[in-house]
């Protein structure tokens, strides 16, 4: 056991009289009084159950709302004014158009887990897009949580299940197309983040933004490639795998995901062969008797892989399509991450159950992981910029066609579809209109500095198809998530900590060593996890915790205080914008995994990557020479999202809850929703 | 083989030509006329008389198993008769099941030329094979020319080791369309389905080899002294959607004509 030094205490004010209460009592006693709450929640929930009936006036209505991750509410006003979004301003013209004041962190997971439940992250448990388990300072993944069967059968290398696995959502609250759904509102939501698995309440659902790949990751490509790039070992989100070819021939290994009935969980994989013919520029691969003929520079289309699990006895089916990037000189295939397949689903990314494959049988398959445009092939130089918007739109466009259907047969209740690309093209493409960017290359930004307009003119077309779609009963709403400001230079806040002395421990920037391996609990107070999140080393929560509960509040002050005061060493721009305490921004801050402080950065700043998963890294700040060059988990003050409706918006700075209660309202109830309802007048277009 | 396969498919065109709508009529049509014609077949080619007395006593070995379950020595000799007498049942089977297998055969391989693939959708691509017989020749011999309705989307792609030639095609127009391979001098024709319209499609056509012919009837065959080996489509396959599942034909045609014969054993007074 190593030792325990007495920590160095620069918040405490003075002494503590009280004697601590034992953590481990405290613990069960905030326990017992969260399940009190939770349960007195769930009675009025209940209570508010059936309650109601749709009265004749509102079981007509038609509300439709158009979810456009990331569109920024300064820079729309300013297309508009260009007259280069007709349809926004239509919009605007008929009803109004308002900043939405986005969640605390201003991330995507958390806010629309606000939207989709009207609470804060204290009410639906979202605080990031990654948490930390306090039992073991570990991150995961915060929408939702895989468990293998607990109960199995070990025979030879075979370990056969006899309990069920479980895919857990882990969002709290209640989503309002459930209350819609009581009430007998028919609706429809698609693709909205924060909600995978989707839970089968009479919704029809395709789920979003944390639906895994077939790996049980948010993603991961596999690259076939003559000539590996340097570093190809250190890549991560992907995998990259050397071939040879020989008599214009290579044979490759696609791997899926693990073999949970194997003892040894070994991944199960797919082997497959590519004839290269180096003159044409051509490359024919062969997967499991399917014959896909690619040109130089073409995506084929979805084609199915079956991974035997139990040979004769259990397979999974993902999907995934292939792209031959180069036939010659060198051999370069690369494969999208393998998707669940639509048409038999191995993981719940519908509700009903059978959505997904009816969806896949109307509109062929598609792409089912919640984070489809592969980011981290472009980072990582897999996919230039070009390749990566022609990736891009494979997913637009397979999405747009979903879109129409459902616009098409939209007749009564909640139409609810989200879109994600103007949030993915502003993270990787703001770097070729900002000539301030420190990856500007004027080069790229003359062929690619108009592509965040354009996705904005394409957003702007698809609320066009919604205004279209619109009758006198329909309510229009379109909403941004939050808004986007550039990411110039990276702060690594574990860094900031460890120079402090709030974390310690030695060999903490080593980049090879595992999360938090070589940190020093006991004399650690603080550590940062996720993207805004920090957290305190609490006692009776985490199990080195040396910060005493009545130290707490003044501890995280203290912290506030000197952040806030943060200047760039290099620059001497303040870094961080605002610090907030968890019990002042969230309406139930008992929750364990809840963060102590969240950390609003500054305009241009950041959190480091490597501090996201821990790391502490030998520079405090520096430039981000990255392709992912523009972010929005900053203050959520300066990355405020947008609102348009077709009906006059009262409020003047509404928020995420209060559009939530708004759609509510259109069915006559928003009661048990804690957002002030915000539209007023006739409807209609 | 050719006219073989040539009548053959002309008589199956007439017996289907009333259900071309629509696959699954088809399909239970077929069943119903496979259970009676098995059944008719076994009933003139299989010993009746000694199916019935096979089929006799082994019930009555299992009843005196039932009966005597107390007196070993009963039961024993009872299993053994049952097992002798089992034999002798499927020995009836024998001689029925080579008049069997040969129309079934044919009837397998022409329901697989009709329901295993449906034609290309207008839009859709495929990809053409040229498989070399094993020669002199080079793949940079072969050459490709397509009618109007189809598109050519690729080069062509070469596999001078293993002798074969692929191009993708794109269809743009129903019809049934007929591709020019051309080998030097020599032009050989593949046909390309293109439809919304249920048929005859014809993945594979081959060269040499009688069993080869047999199980590609759709087309005639190619010279025997070309320098071909074969020529294929990738045409989809073509499942049957029934209750939720997507069944190959085959295990819907063994099921009915299973239950065809079933029902029909009675009627048609023959001993199974």
């Amino acid at each position: 056991m190593p030792s325990r030094a007495t920590p160095r205490k620069p918040w405490s004010g003075g002494s503590c009289s009280d004697p601590p209460l034992d953590p481990a009592k405290r613990d069960t006693l905030k326990k017992l009084a969260a399940l009190g709450l939770l349960a007195l929640a769930d009675v009025g929930t209940l209570a508010s159950c059936g309650r109601k009936a749709l009265s004749p006036t509102f079981r007509e209505r038609k509300v439709i709302v158009l979810g456009l991750d990331g569109l920024d509410a300064s820079y729309v006003p300013r297309l508009m004014a260009q007259g280069k979004l007709p349809n926004m301003s239509r919009l605007e013209s008929l009803g109004g158009f308002r900043a939405l004041a986005s969640s605390i962190p201003p991330q995507s997971p958390v806010a629309w887990a606000t939207f989709i439940t009207g609470r804060d992250p204290g009410g639906h448990g979202i605080y990031d897009f990654i948490q930390r388990d306090p039992r073991t300072y570990l991150p995961y993944l915060s929408i939702a949580r895989t468990e293998a069967p607990q109960k199995t059968l070990s025979l030879g290398q075979w370990k056969l299940p006899i309990s069920k696995g479980n895919v857990e959502l882990l969002r709290g609250g209640r989503a309002f197309w459930d209350v819609l759904a009581d009430l007998g509102v028919p609706a429809a939501v698609y693709r909205v983040p924060s909600n995978f698995p989707p839970q089968d309440t009479g919704a029809k659902q395709l789920a979003g933004l944390g639906a895994p790949d077939l790996r049980g990751t948010y993603g991961e490509f596999s690259y076939y490639t003559e000539a590996p790039p340097e570093g190809a070992d250190d890549i991560s989100g992907g995998a990259i795998y050397p071939v040879t070819v020989s008599n214009g021939r290579a044979r490759a290994r696609l791997m899926g995901p693990s073999n949970t009935l194997r003892r040894d969980s070994a991944d199960c994989y797919v082997d497959f062969d590519i004839w290269v013919d180096r003159e044409h520029g051509l490359a024919k691969l062969l997967v499991q008797g399917r014959e896909l003929l690619l040109r130089q520079g073409e995506w084929s289309q979805w084609t199915p892989v079956r991974f035997e699990m139990l040979p004769h006895v259990k397979h999974v089916t993902g999907i995934c399509r292939f792209y031959l990037k180069e036939a010659s000189p060198h051999l370069k295939v690369y494969v999208t991450p393998i998707n669940v397949d639509p048409a038999d689903p191995a993981l719940p990314i519908s509700a009903p159950a059978e959505f997904a494959s009816e969806l896949a049988r109307r509109h062929g398959r598609f792409y089912t992981q919640g984070f489809p445009q592969d980011v981290k092939a472009l980072r990582h130089g897999i996919l230039d910029d070009g390749e990566y918007l022609q990736q891009s739109e494979i997913v637009m466009s397979e999405a747009r066609g979903m879109y129409e259907s459902a616009l098409n047969e939209f007749s009564r209740g909640l139409l609810f579809y989200y879109f994600s690309t103007t949030d993915r093209t502003q993270h990787m493409f703001w770097r070729t209109m900002d000539p301030r960017h420190p990856a500007h290359d004027p080069r790229l930004a003359a062929e690619f500095g108009a592509v965040i307009e354009a996705c904005y003119c394409t957003s702007d077309e698809l609320v066009g198809q919604a205004l279209e779609a619109c009758d006198d009963d329909t309510t229009l709403i379109v909403l941004s998530d939050h808004g986007f400001a550039p990411y110039y230079r990276s702060f690594n806040l574990n860094t900031w900590l460890a120079e402090k002395g709030y974390l310690a421990g030695r060999g903490l920037s080593d980049p090879d060593a595992s999360i938090f391996s070589h940190a020093d609990w006991y004399n650690t107070v603080a550590y940062a996890l996720g993207f805004n999140a920090l957290y305190l080393n609490l006692q009776g929560r985490e199990p080195y915790g040396i910060v005493s509960p009545d130290e707490r509040e003044a501890l995280a002050r203290h912290l506030a205080d000197e952040l806030r005061r943060v200047r760039d060493p290099e620059t001497g721009d303040r870094v961080i914008e605002n610090v907030y305490l968890a019990p002042e921004v969230y309406s139930d801050d008992t929750k364990e995994h809840a963060p102590d402080l969240v950390v609003g950065y500054a305009r241009g700043y950041r959190c480091a990557d490597e501090s996201v998963l821990g790391e502490a890294t030998d520079w405090l700040v520096r430039d981000n020479r990255d392709k992912w060059s523009g972010d929005h988990c900053i203050d959520r003050s300066l990355v405020p999202g947008i609102l348009l409706c077709n009906r006059p918006i009262e409020a003047e700075q509404p928020a995420l809850p209060d559009v939530t209660a708004a759609a509510l309202s259109e069915f006559g109830d928003a009661t048990d929703f804690s957002g002030k309802p915000l539209l007023r007048g006739p409807r209609g277009t | 083989m050719g006219t073989f396969n040539t009548a053959i498919t002309r008589v199956f065109d007439l017996i289907l030509a009333p259900f071309s709508a629509h696959p699954l009529p088809g399909v239970v049509a077929v069943s119903l006329l496979t259970g009676i014609l098995l059944l008719l077949i076994f009933r003139y080619t299989s010993n009746q008389p000694g199916i019935r007395a096979a089929k006799d006593l082994i019930i009555s070995h299992l009843l005196e198993v039932l009966l005597y379950r107390d007196e070993l020595r009963v039961v024993m000799r009872a299993q053994a008769r049952l097992a002798k007498d089992n034999l002798r049942y499927l020995g009836h089977a024998v001689v029925p099941l080579m008049f069997i297998i040969p129309p079934v055969l044919v009837l397998l391989v022409q329901m697989d030329l009709r329901y295993s693939h449906r034609p290309l959708r207008v839009g859709e691509p495929a990809i053409l094979a040229v498989k070399l017989r094993p020669g002199d020749l080079s793949p940079d011999q072969v050459s490709l020319s397509v009618p109007p309705g189809v598109e050519v989307e690729t080069a062509a792609l070469r596999m001078p080791t293993i002798g074969e030639v692929d191009w993708r095609l794109r269809a743009e127009a129903t019809g049934q369309h007929r591709l020019v391979v051309k080998v030097g001098r020599d032009e050989f024709e593949k046909l390309l389905v293109v439809g919304e319209q249920r048929g005859r499609v014809s993945p594979r056509r081959v060269g040499t080899g009688l069993w080869q012919q047999f199980l590609n009837p759709g087309e005639p065959p190619l010279p025997p002294d070309g320098p071909l080996a074969w020529v294929s489509v990738s045409y989809s396959g073509a499942p049957f959607p029934l209750f939720g599942w997507r069944l190959h034909w085959i295990w819907l045609w063994l099921i009915l004509s299973m239950a065809f014969g079933y029902a029909l054993k009675g009627p048609l007074r023959v001993q199974v």
